[in-house]
């Protein structure tokens, strides 16, 4: 059942439209022998496979933090027959992780600390009062003697979570060995010597090590995570763990979203200018000239500023906070399209003017195929791999990017969870002596390791698309 | 005696990629006496290149020599270090490629690519250099040396830019000069030009030619000894004389066969005691010709100043005027830039010409709006040069032909014009399977008869054929102009065949128009014109042109 | 040559005038100046005479297009769109909200942002070259893998760690270099080390894979077999001839950004109190002053265009194929 009232946020919808898409893309590309082509190589690639792995638990991640509701209110009386909700906004990856939502400590607290990071003047049993370091509220607080049990319990916990994952991971394998055997019509234990041979031509062993090596990760994180706060507390004492997590949405959604918006206008515009030429070419690359020679950041900046001109005067349109951030997180996306479509507007114009003068675009002139039919038969599909590589090579920029505007305060709103605003938040705290570093680590290790792999994820899409563009 | 200048033995070239791994070259095995021009013939992919790149060992990365040894002057070029080998590349063997136009590199001036070879194995100074370029590009026959020397690449014409080419081979005067179709992207009359002076400049330094090329014409007039390849391998050795009277190998015969001459015209070239072909009996009623053009000309505006304000016209097509009877091919010939190929698509206003007048049965095409032109757009068609680029690649074979009956309305019905599309593929000579399958699967051979198919899809009366058969292997040509000969028997259909192949028109057409600069200089009878020329530039043209007559099969 | 450069400054005019439209458009349509000053003033308890008082102080209570209460061109003159917008045109960006002069402020603060981006650019121009042409020399071993590896987990580390990361190895733990600030002159140089360090560290990764791709298509052209069939040892291919055609590519898309080098870089100046036109800019957005954020925006468009035209000289100077007409 429901955990409670859903609520539709602008781009939640927009994200699983988007969802939609890709996967009927995909059905529609397995019967196509030249559009499956490259995802097969793609999928026979080891880099491929192991970013397609890691990314599909980063996309999960976002998927399931884009479930909204309201949720319903505990403790009520049965008696009154009709269920409340709560006034707050939150989603399934929420209620999921809710044991770190709710979490809070007072102030900072390192990982795996059992302890607050500042002292705290404290009335001892005997009345007098004493600066120390007060017990965390929830961290570590399932021990009676932090200092001679912790390290034995982390390593129980540890070893729990990673005997988890290893279970978990034999049962995938073995799922996999069997459906594989079935394809293939062979008997199981050759197929399972084939696939730890690294023999195959999709790289299952690859997949089945990274696989391993992510739920490895996951387990022993999620079983640490029931009982400390493994990357510590910030200076309002929130998880620093939930923090970086929930900000994946964040960039998972600038990354794509972005480039989504901007799509129709940059394949409209550009395929038109370069096939129609004459005047629409020249009001078109007037147009994206003028757009491009105004700086990014500070179409950005005054677009933002603007912006949050608009939603302090009309304060009184946001039902939430949510939806507010959820505006300006739609409307940041829209702002960073406008500034990145002409690119691909470029690109685009250019490769249609070289298509109209292809023989099989005069062939069917020759016919008397008319222009609109011509641009959907002959140009789109031939423009379209240029697409598919702004999209899948755009997204880590992006996702570097929010970070850097969110840093300046143009980038998302201040109370949405994102990378930038971690950094944003945590960068003084360098300054302090004994250093906070862990909120900085978390947030930078969680993005580096996103934008890595869709740097090399984009690569492999590259070079699979269009060979000519590499090497 | 003395020993070979070059013996080559049981070379092997293998390319590999990660899917599989391709012989090019198989146990490959010739020598070639100094002095001597050894010509390696063959049709694409059967390793003629690979063969003279693995000699002087510049394969690319995907490709590796994996038997075999290469004895040049005694030592085994295979087993050097490659330090020793880049001293005999330049000046020991040198090489010219066939495509002048990117061989050079665009930013170095011309003199400073030549005297870079005279300064790397001559060890001359940089004055020293250029005095020697200035004799070098004399020698190779250029005009004003002193300006040319300090010129880039893009300055100067296909024929010049290859002389450049002449030139760094034969600066430091190697024994072996390693052509490989070093006229093939020339126009004729330069060919001969450049032909000229390769062997003139082999007789001066005495030096051996590899030659390689897949034009029978040039094999016999520039080889002492002739080898054919075929996949990898060499099917036939033999001196010139004898190679081109009584050749050997069951393989050299089909090249011979497949070869159009004037002496095989009205007889198909494939078939083996083939019947005559009947020329289609006219029986039109509007007079003597389906299409009337008259006066076309298509300028292209040229552009300058500070308003880009036209200040004059590039005339392409300058006032060409042509008949096309019903059921005839009247060839349009001329070399690169002659506007052939503009006059081809003025006629189907794939272009938009500026002048003159294009009557189709005594409508004028020219004159009609959209909506009349789309109606007379089945009965002219075209099939292009490239088989590569003709096809949209994300479109089914299936698609593709059906697309212009679609759009022009043949056939209404989905059902029959699944049929007619059927049966299209088998009269060209395809699998009816075929029409489920995607262009890249197909040889640029079975393209060119896909694109032939989609044309008569919509049943033309004229067919605008442009340079179909220039991308294609001979073999495949001959299939290609039988296939168009039977089609022209079957349907009465008249074609417009623009070409630069002289032997084509010879074999292939009725009339034939020469095209130069724009203009018609001459048209007529094909056996007129070719035999007895009125033109200056028609002489000209055919006298550069290397005549050929295959031997006969003595059965 | 020069009837095309003329063109393209005529060409550029309509394009600054559809910046300024854009400018104009999101700055006071969208919002009006009241919207400005409410914000500028704070939200609550202001007056609407508080208002127009910041508004006449700024020059914002005139009418946007045509003030009807004027006569002759004063109905034009004393309008926003005259003031604020089409002054730009001959440089006068007037006074910033604040009340500072922002052309003043221009000519003094681009010279720290020129001592930050130029030796930037250069030594990382010469050191990615230098990179991509050993990586490219090695092309299709082991070397070549790792190093585009390298590459691509360099250009996935955000900026921003290589500004706090660099501040805290370099300034906190090892205290070579100071973490921030400025100074003219011969002592000011190690103000400069790290941020120029940095900026250099951080551009390497996606510059040296950019240069490797240039370098190995230009290794597949013909004339480098023409070349290697000289006899030339493969060191000399690639700096006499391969070298030469890829620096078209490399050095145009240079020139683009050169003028915009003028403007400087937001966060490392933020980061390192370097007193240039970057920090001013998002000092301004961080006050949220409009004036200086729309002089800015033109001044950029304005850098911008002269990047293109200098593109395009630059091309006839380097390559002897393209003439310009």
């Amino acid at each position: 059942m429901f955990p409670g009232k859903p609520v539709f946020l602008l781009t939640d919808i927009l994200v699983f439209g988007l969802v939609l898409c890709i996967v009927m893309f995909f059905l529609y590309a397995m019967r196509k022998p030249h559009l499956r082509q490259p995802w097969q190589q793609v999928v026979r690639s080891r880099a491929g496979v192991i970013s397609m792995i890691v990314l599909s638990v980063y996309v999960g991640i976002a998927l399931l933090d884009s479930v909204h509701f309201h949720p319903v209110l505990e403790n009520q009386s049965a008696a009154s027959g009709h269920v409340q909700h709560s006034g707050e906004v939150i989603s399934l990856f929420d209620r999921m992780v809710s044991g770190l939502r709710e979490s809070g400590e007072k102030t900072y607290s390192a990982p795996f600390a059992a302890y607050l990071y500042a002292k705290e003047t404290v009335q001892q049993d005997d009345g007098t009062k004493q600066r120390v370091y007060p017990r965390l509220a929830w961290g570590a607080s399932h021990l009676e003697h932090p200092e001679t049990q912790k390290t034995g319990d982390v390593l129980r916990l540890g070893l729990k979570g990673a005997l988890k994952a290893v279970v978990l991971w034999g049962a995938l394998v073995l799922l996999l060995g069997w459906v594989l055997s079935l394809r293939a019509g062979r008997a199981f234990r050759v197929t399972l010597g084939i696939l730890f041979s690294g023999r195959s031509r999709i790289p299952w062993r690859t997949v089945v090590v990274t696989l391993g090596i992510v739920l490895l990760v996951l387990m022993t994180g999620a079983e640490w995570a029931t009982k400390y706060h493994v990357l510590g507390t910030d200076k309002v004492g929130e998880d620093v763990l939930y923090q970086a997590l929930k900000s994946i949405r964040t960039g998972v959604v600038i990354g794509t979203l972005t480039t989504l918006l901007m799509l129709p206008f940059a394949v409209l515009f550009g395929i038109m200018a370069g096939y129609f030429r004459g005047w629409v070419d020249d009001v078109i690359q007037y147009l994206y000239t003028t757009l491009n020679s105004i700086p990014g950041v500070l179409l950005i900046a005054a677009a933002v500023l603007m912006l949050n001109v608009y939603m302090s005067k009309h304060a009184e349109q946001f039902a939430s906070l949510t939806q507010r951030a959820d505006l300006r997180l739609l409307f940041l996306c829209l702002i960073l399209g406008l500034t990145s479509w002409t690119g691909l507007c470029r690109l685009l114009r250019a490769e249609t003017l070289k298509l109209r003068e292809v023989d099989f675009i005069q062939a069917a002139t020759a016919f008397g195929v008319g222009r609109v039919q011509t641009i959907f038969r002959h140009i789109l599909p031939n423009v379209m791999h240029i697409v598919l590589i702004t999209l899948v090579l755009d997204f880590s920029g992006l996702v570097l990017a929010e970070a850097v505007l969110s840093y300046i305060n143009i980038g998302v709103d201040p109370t949405m969870n994102s990378w930038g605003n971690m950094i944003n938040s945590a960068r003084l705290e360098m300054a302090r002596e004994p250093v906070v570093w862990w909120s900085l680590a978390a947030s930078l290790f969680f993005m580096f390791t996103l934008v890595l792999f869709a740097n090399l994820f984009a690569d492999v899409v590259r070079d699979a698309l269009d060979p000519r563009l590499s090497r | 005696m003395p020993g070979p200048l070059l013996r080559v033995r049981d070379l092997t070239t293998v390319f590999s990629s990660s899917r599989r791994t391709i012989t090019a070259v198989d146990q490959v095995s010739f020598e070639i006496r100094a002095g001597q021009t050894f010509a390696l013939v063959g049709e694409s992919g059967s390793g003629k290149s690979v063969t003279a790149l693995s000699v002087i060992r510049l394969l690319p990365e995907a490709a590796s020599l994996t038997s075999g040894s290469v004895h040049f002057e005694g030592r085994d070029l295979l087993r050097l270090p490659e330090r020793e080998m880049r001293d005999i590349r330049g000046s020991g063997i040198s090489m010219i490629f066939q495509e002048p136009m990117t061989s050079l590199n665009p930013v170095v001036r011309v003199g400073k690519q030549i005297s870079e070879v005279l300064i790397r194995h001559r060890g001359m100074t940089r004055a020293q250099a250029r005095k020697h370029v200035l004799d070098l590009l004399e020698a190779v026959r250029i005009p004003r040396p002193p300006q040319t020397i300090d010129m880039y690449a893009h300055e100067l014409s296909g024929g010049m830019k290859q002389r450049v080419m002449v030139a760094i081979a034969l600066a430091c005067e190697p024994r072996l000069l390693i052509a490989d179709e070093p006229t093939t992207a020339l126009d004729v009359t330069i060919q001969a030009q450049v032909l000229e002076l390769i062997n003139d400049l082999q007789r001066q330094f005495g030096m051996a030619i590899l030659f390689i090329t897949h034009d029978l014409a040039v094999v016999k007039q520039v080889a002492d000894h002739v080898a054919v390849m075929k996949d990898g391998v060499i099917v036939e050795q033999s001196s010139n004389e004898v190679f081109f009277s009584s050749p050997q190998h069951a393989y050299s015969w089909d090249l011979f066969a497949a070869l159009p001459a004037m002496e095989k015209r009205g007889k198909p070239l494939l078939e083996r005691n083939g019947q005559a072909l009947q020329k289609p009996a006219v029986e039109d009623v509007t007079g003597d010709s389906v299409l009337r053009v008259r006066d076309l000309a298509v300028y292209f505006p040229i552009r300058k100043g500070l308003f880009k304000r036209t200040v004059g016209h590039v005339k392409a097509v300058d006032g060409v005027s042509l008949d096309i009877p019903p059921g005839q091919t009247v060839a349009l010939v001329g070399e690169s830039g002659s506007g052939k190929t503009t006059v081809g698509k003025g006629i189907l206003r794939l272009v938009q010409p500026t002048l003159g007048e294009v009557t189709y049965l005594g409508m004028p095409i020219l004159e009609l709006d959209r909506s009349r032109l789309m109606e007379q757009r089945a009965n002219l068609q075209i099939v292009f040069q490239d088989p590569y680029s003709s096809m949209n690649p994300r479109m089914l074979v299936g698609s593709i032909i059906e697309e212009g009956i679609k759009a022009l309305n043949v056939i209404s019905d989905a059902q029959a014009r699944r049929q007619r599309v059927l049966e299209l593929l088998e009269q060209v000579g395809l699998d009816r399977d075929a029409h489920l399958r995607y262009p890249h699967e197909f040889s640029g051979g079975q393209r060119q008869r896909i694109c032939i198919a989609r044309a008569l899809a919509v049943n033309p009366k004229i067919i605008v054929c442009d340079e179909p058969t220039s991308a294609l292997d001979v073999s495949v040509q001959a299939q290609i102009l039988d296939l168009l000969n039977h089609l022209q028997e079957q349907y009465a259909i008249s074609y417009l065949f623009i070409t630069h192949n002289m032997s084509v028109v010879a074999y292939f057409a009725d009339r034939v128009a020469v095209m130069y600069q724009g203009r018609i200089v001459e048209q007529g009878e094909v056996e007129q014109v070719l035999t007895d020329p009125q033109h200056e530039y028609t002489k000209q043209l055919l006298g550069a042109v290397l005549r050929l007559v295959p031997p006969l099969r003595s059965s | 040559m020069i009837a095309y450069i003329i063109r393209r400054v005529l060409y550029a005019i309509p394009i600054l005038v559809g910046v300024n439209v854009i400018t104009f458009l999101l700055f006071f349509v969208v919002n009006t100046p009241d919207d400005m000053a409410r914000m500028f003033l704070g939200q609550k308890h202001v007056t609407q005479e508080q208002v127009e008082d910041w508004k006449t102080e700024r020059g914002y209570h005139y009418p946007l297009f045509y003030n009807m209460q004027e006569e002759g061109a004063d109905t034009i003159r004393k309008t926003i769109f005259y003031n604020k917008s089409l002054r730009l045109f001959i440089f006068d960006f007037g006074r910033s909200d604040s009340g500072r002069d922002i052309g003043f402020d221009i000519t003094q603060r681009m010279w720290p942002s020129l001592a930050i981006a130029v030796p930037q650019l250069l030594i990382g121009l010469l050191v990615a070259i230098t990179f991509a042409l050993l990586i490219a020399f090695f092309r299709a071993t082991y070397i070549d893998y790792w190093a585009v590896v390298i590459c691509v987990a360099l250009m996935s580390i955000s900026s921003l760690f290589y500004i706090i990361g660099g501040q805290y190895v370099m300034g906190k733990i090892l205290r070579v270099v100071p973490i921030s600030g400025f100074e003219t002159g011969l002592f000011g140089i190690k103000f400069l080390i790290l941020p120029v360090l940095i900026g250099i560290v951080g551009g390497i990764g996606s510059s040296t894979r950019w240069y490797r791709t240039i370098f190995l298509e230009e290794m597949n052209r013909d004339y480098v077999r023409t070349a290697r069939a000289k006899g030339i040892a493969e060191q000399v291919v690639l700096f006499r001839h391969v070298l030469r055609n890829a620096l078209i590519p490399i050095l145009t898309g240079v020139v683009v950004i050169l003028p915009l080098l003028f403007m400087g870089s937001l966060i490392t100046e933020s980061f390192f109190g370097i007193p240039g036109l970057g920090s001013y800019t998002i000092d301004a957005i961080n006050r949220q002053d409009f004036a200086i954020v729309r002089s800015m925006v033109f001044l950029g468009a304005f850098l911008y265009i002269v990047g293109l035209l200098l593109t395009d000289i630059s091309y006839t100077v380097v390559d002897p194929r393209v003439r310009l007409r």
